[in-house]
């Protein structure tokens, strides 16, 4: 298994999957590239935890499944995200906002 | 959410599509890796390599989508199954005898179950059915009190409008001829009160139940029938309604008909309204029949919100009150409630919870045996486990796999094990003595059902997850190295061994023990000697109607024209009459009494158990007269009233005098107070014992038939052949006496000593059949782990016998290994079965529960079992080849 450039912290790629899908529908293959080239590089994920991870959303509703021809015309699977699925995405975002200015707050003490 | 399950089903049951999908899914995505790769100016090869090399294991990254999909488990499942049911079919043998052994334990555990389930824990098919007890009489500081009631203190009782019952009901059985509607037939009836129905919320389905004015005397007779009796003589007519039938001669007219299936008390043809007669019921003055006769049995239902207890407090203040109100009856006299259910089960609760008991030390047996058999395979798989354990099983799926495999087992002799218990249900019901209770309540239902596959499956897990834990613990790398040689052959697997033998040894010696001391009761008990004759002799039981037998005349000369003829015919040796049968009947008429000019020493009245003969009845079963005279022709109506008395009532009442000329005066049955004040002592017969074989003789007297006339008695024909062979010509004679008479029931004698017997002799029976199974059981599974601990051996034994040991040796080692678990085994199951055979006390005769004998006989059985069974595996541990034993492996 290859290693990221930077390791994802834990439950994030939930989060960036649903960001990512926000703006339509997608297929994996779709959704490893645009993390690489939106994260300027700096995050790259693997398939290996990507696709659990868009079977897992998908079980739980907040995202759904179709069949469609791709770019290339080949036949590929692309998600989207459901209604719940965008509940989640505010929630979990409200969420990391507040983790993510609290652990600034701590951060920038001397 | 909707979505969601669609999902979860989907990926249940379109696995197939679902697979295929992601394989397309993660196709994709490498195909796209590769485009991409080439596009940087890789050459197509260096690209696939590259991706091939950053994808990893494509396996694992499926296993982990599905795990995503939230179904792992019954996909697991299904396949454990699928693999578990592959691997069985390629070891018949073994699944052969796992599965039989556990539908063994599991059939007669159900069978037995389904048996318990329905006499004791089946509610009664009545509404509210717990709310129903029944009303008894006890005397204050004393134990004993089965009695029930006696009609006055039934009627005060009535008469107080208790708080805690609705209504209280009598219902008394009794015999009926009915006659005019087909051929005559004895009916079984129940005299009830008019609330009767009402109590028991049952409804006719035809016409209309009893009102209370019909209790009373002097109102027109009517008679409810079953729907059994309402289909098979009436037809199924619904114009029976308002017609009149001949009961003992006294019309009475139907007014209703019960549904099908409302059978209380049980087998009654048909109810009709309890007289409540001025003289038996009211009467304060006839202070016999308050304090004596208490037969009456009453239904009551408790009160809603009522608990037995209250009503119980309730009863004692009454019976408080009463003996205000008639001290001279009363003393110390109170009143109880039982619940009806109790009642009806009564003695046989101990004995088939010991049979349930005992049937599922059987099953603990069986399940001794699988897990035996279990160990054993999980040690042949050593190697198999290893291997999937290194390609990346987990331990738990493993442990969970080798579960599955003792589920499917358990769930096959389930299957089994009911199909065998449907079967032994119906010949244990068509075995079921008569007289035990509640039989129309066992089948095999929903919860019996139910009890078998909870059975079934904590069996198997028994069996099958101590095997596996270990199978799963055996470190890994130790098995691969050992080449699969140690593992279980280590000393955790060998003390496992050594548990189950001793613990399948001590549960069979604890049934075997059981076993044996009822084979030895019984063994007693049909060799009591009844003090009379029993072979070659033929009874049945004649009850003359009132209507046309008004008179005791007509009584006497219908009994003596019987005989006569009866007596005529060159088969027949002799042929005499009598009340009740000894031993067929449940007691006989007890009676009080004084003996004349003797004031009363104790406080307690003596009583006696009264019985009405012939004079030829002694003779015709052999009973001796061992002082004073018999019974004569000339002791007869007109002459001076006499009576017999057997050596125990000599030996109780006359100590020290000779009984013989004494006057016994008083007696509170009916028709010996109303044929005379006074009955003289002729002579003393010997001992019977006419209560049962396992009771001994309590006293009682015989009464001239022809001095106090009964229009119901037993008719006793000995024989020069066949009895049974005569009843024809008997039949003729009644039919030519008085054709309207019902044709009784023939039976011999023998047949009526072995039915009194028939309990005892059913439990003794099934106890021995389980014992014996777990006697085969046991020495079978010993024989496995034995030969699976030689064979285990093999390699040190080919090394022992390489380096000079003799076959002898060899055979003394194994034997005494055998012989150390069959003495602990034998050691912990005696003091096992000292301490529950005493729970057998109460079913035993004339035998002690730690009977030396019969322990010391059980362990012999055992102990020379078990060490046969040690025997064929010590004998092939000596004759091992040390070359073969040496290459195996």
């Amino acid at each position: 298994m290859g290693k990221n450039k930077t390791d994802l912290l834990a439950g994030t790629l939930d989060l960036i999957v649903l960001k990512l899908l926000q703006s339509g529908p997608a297929n994996g293959w779709d959704i490893t590239q645009r993390i690489q080239v939106l994260s300027q590089d700096i995050l790259s994920v693997n398939y290996g935890s990507l696709y659990p991870a868009l079977h897992r959303l998908e079980a739980r509703g907040w995202i759904s499944s179709k069949w469609g021809a791709s770019e290339n015309n080949r036949r590929a699977k692309f998600y989207a995200l459901t209604t719940a699925g965008r509940r989640q995405l505010a929630a979990e975002r409200e969420t990391w906002e507040r983790f993510s200015t609290a652990l600034e707050l701590i951060l920038q003490t001397r | 959410m909707l979505s969601q399950l669609k999902l979860r089903l989907r990926a249940l049951f379109r696995k197939a599509t679902i697979e295929e999908e992601l394989d397309e899914e993660l196709s994709y995505h490498l195909e796209r890796e590769i485009q991409r790769h080439i596009a940087c100016g890789m050459s197509p090869d260096e690209a696939r390599a590259a991706v091939r090399r950053g994808f990893g294991n494509v396996e694992a990254l499926k296993e982990e989508s599905r795990d995503a999909r939230g179904t792992r488990l019954l996909e697991d499942l299904g396949q454990d199954v699928r693999y578990v049911i592959r691997t069985l079919r390629k070891s018949p043998g073994f699944t052969t005898a796992a599965v039989l052994t556990l539908a063994l334990g599991i059939g007669m555990t159900t069978a037995i179950f389904s048996i318990v389930h329905g006499v004791l824990l089946r509610s009664l098919p009545f509404n509210e059915p717990d709310r129903l007890v029944m009303l008894h009489t006890v005397i204050e500081d004393q134990e004993q009190g089965d009695d029930l009631l006696s009609r006055p203190n039934f009627m005060s009782l009535r008469e107080e409008q208790m708080r805690s019952f609705h209504e209280i009901s009598p219902f008394e059985a009794f015999g009926a001829a009915l006659v005019g509607v087909g051929e005559a037939r004895r009916l079984e009836g129940a005299a009830v009160g008019a609330s009767f129905f009402e109590l028991l919320r049952a409804r006719p389905v035809l016409g209309r139940t009893f009102r209370h004015e019909e209790n009373e005397p002097g109102s027109e007779r009517v008679a409810v029938l079953s729907h059994v009796l309402w289909r098979q003589h009436f037809g199924g007519n619904p114009g029976v309604i308002g017609r009149t039938i001949l009961l003992d001669g006294t019309s009475h007219t139907v007014i209703g008909v019960m549904p099908p299936g409302f059978d209380f008390p049980s087998e009654r043809d048909l109810w009709v309204p309890q007289l409540y007669e001025r003289e038996n019921y009211w009467s304060s003055a006839i202070t016999e029949g308050r304090k004596n006769n208490r037969g009456l049995p009453v239904l009551a239902r408790l009160r809603a919100g009522v608990t037995l207890e209250a009503a119980r407090a309730e009863l004692r203040a009454l019976g408080r009150r009463l003996e205000e109100r008639f001290p001279e009856t009363n003393a110390g006299v109170r009143f109880t409630a039982r619940p009806l259910h109790e009642n009806l089960v009564g003695d046989v609760r101990t004995p088939l919870l010991l049979l349930l008991g005992a049937v599922g030390l059987v099953l603990f047996i069986a399940c001794a045996n699988v897990a035996g058999l279990l160990l054993a395979r999980a040690a042949g798989r050593r190697e198999e486990v290893a291997v999937r354990a290194a390609l990346g099983a987990r331990r738990g799926r493993i442990v969970r796999q080798l579960v599955t495999e003792s589920l499917v087992l358990g769930l096959g002799g389930g299957v089994l094990g009911l199909m065998l218990a449907f079967w032994a249900t119906d010949r244990l019901v068509t075995m079921w003595p008569e007289e035990l209770p509640r039989l129309e309540a066992i089948r095999v239902d929903g919860t019996v059902l139910a009890f078998a596959f909870g059975i079934a499956i904590v069996a198997s897990v028994l069996a099958g997850l101590l095997p596996a834990g270990r199978a799963a613990s055996d470190g890994l790398a130790a098995t691969l190295q050992s080449g699969g040689r140690s593992g279980l052959g280590s000393q955790r697997g060998q003390r496992f061994r050594s548990a189950l033998v001793v613990g399948q040894l001590a549960l069979a010696v604890v049934l075997l023990a059981g076993a044996g001391l009822l084979l030895e009761s019984c063994v007693r008990l049909t060799s009591v000697d009844p003090g009379f004759r029993t072979e070659r002799i033929l009874s049945f039981r004649l009850n003359l109607p009132e209507g046309g037998y008004g008179s005791n005349e007509q009584v006497r000369r219908f009994f003596g024209q019987l005989l006569e003829r009866v007596e005529a015919h060159p088969d027949v040796r002799s042929a005499g009459v009598i009340s009740r049968l000894p031993i067929g009947q449940t007691g006989a008429f007890r009676s009080r009494f004084h003996i004349e000019g003797q004031t009363l020493a104790g406080e307690e009245e003596p009583s006696i158990g009264a019985r009405v003969i012939n004079p030829e009845y002694l003779q015709t079963m052999g009973v001796p007269v061992l002082r004073g005279r018999s019974m004569s022709q000339r002791d007869s109506a007109g002459s001076p009233p006499i009576v017999l008395i057997n050596e125990a009532a000599a030996e109780r009442f006359f100590p020290s005098v000779d009984p013989i000329g004494r006057r016994l005066v008083g007696f509170s049955w009916d028709p010996i107070e109303n044929a005379a004040d006074a009955f003289t002592i002729v002579g003393v017969v010997a001992d019977v014992r006419s209560l049962g074989l396992e009771r001994e003789p309590e006293p009682e007297a015989y009464f001239a038939h022809a001095q106090v006339p009964l229009d119901g008695m037993f008719v006793i024909v000995r024989t020069a052949a066949d009895p049974l062979g005569l009843a024809g010509t008997i039949r003729r004679e009644l039919r030519s006496l008085d054709s309207n008479l019902p044709i009784p029931e023939f039976r011999t004698f023998e047949q009526v000593v072995a039915d009194s017997v028939s309990r005892p002799r059913f439990f003794t029976t099934l106890l021995s059949l389980f014992s014996a199974v777990a006697l085969v059981l046991a020495a079978v599974g010993i024989f496995g782990l034995l030969s699976f601990a030689v064979a285990q051996r093999t390699h040190e034994i080919g090394i022992r016998i390489a380096l000079g040991a003799s076959p002898r040796t060899l055979v003394e080692t194994v034997v005494r290994e055998a012989l150390v678990l069959v003495v602990i085994g034998l050691g912990v199951g005696t003091g096992g079965a000292l301490a529950l055979t005493r729970l057998l006390e109460s079913q035993l005769f004339d035998v002690s529960a730690t009977d030396p004998v019969t322990f010391a006989g059980v362990v012999l059985v055992l102990g020379a079992t078990a060490l046969l069974a040690s025997l064929v595996p010590a004998w092939r541990a000596a004759t091992v080849d040390p070359l073969v034993a040496l290459r195996t492996e």
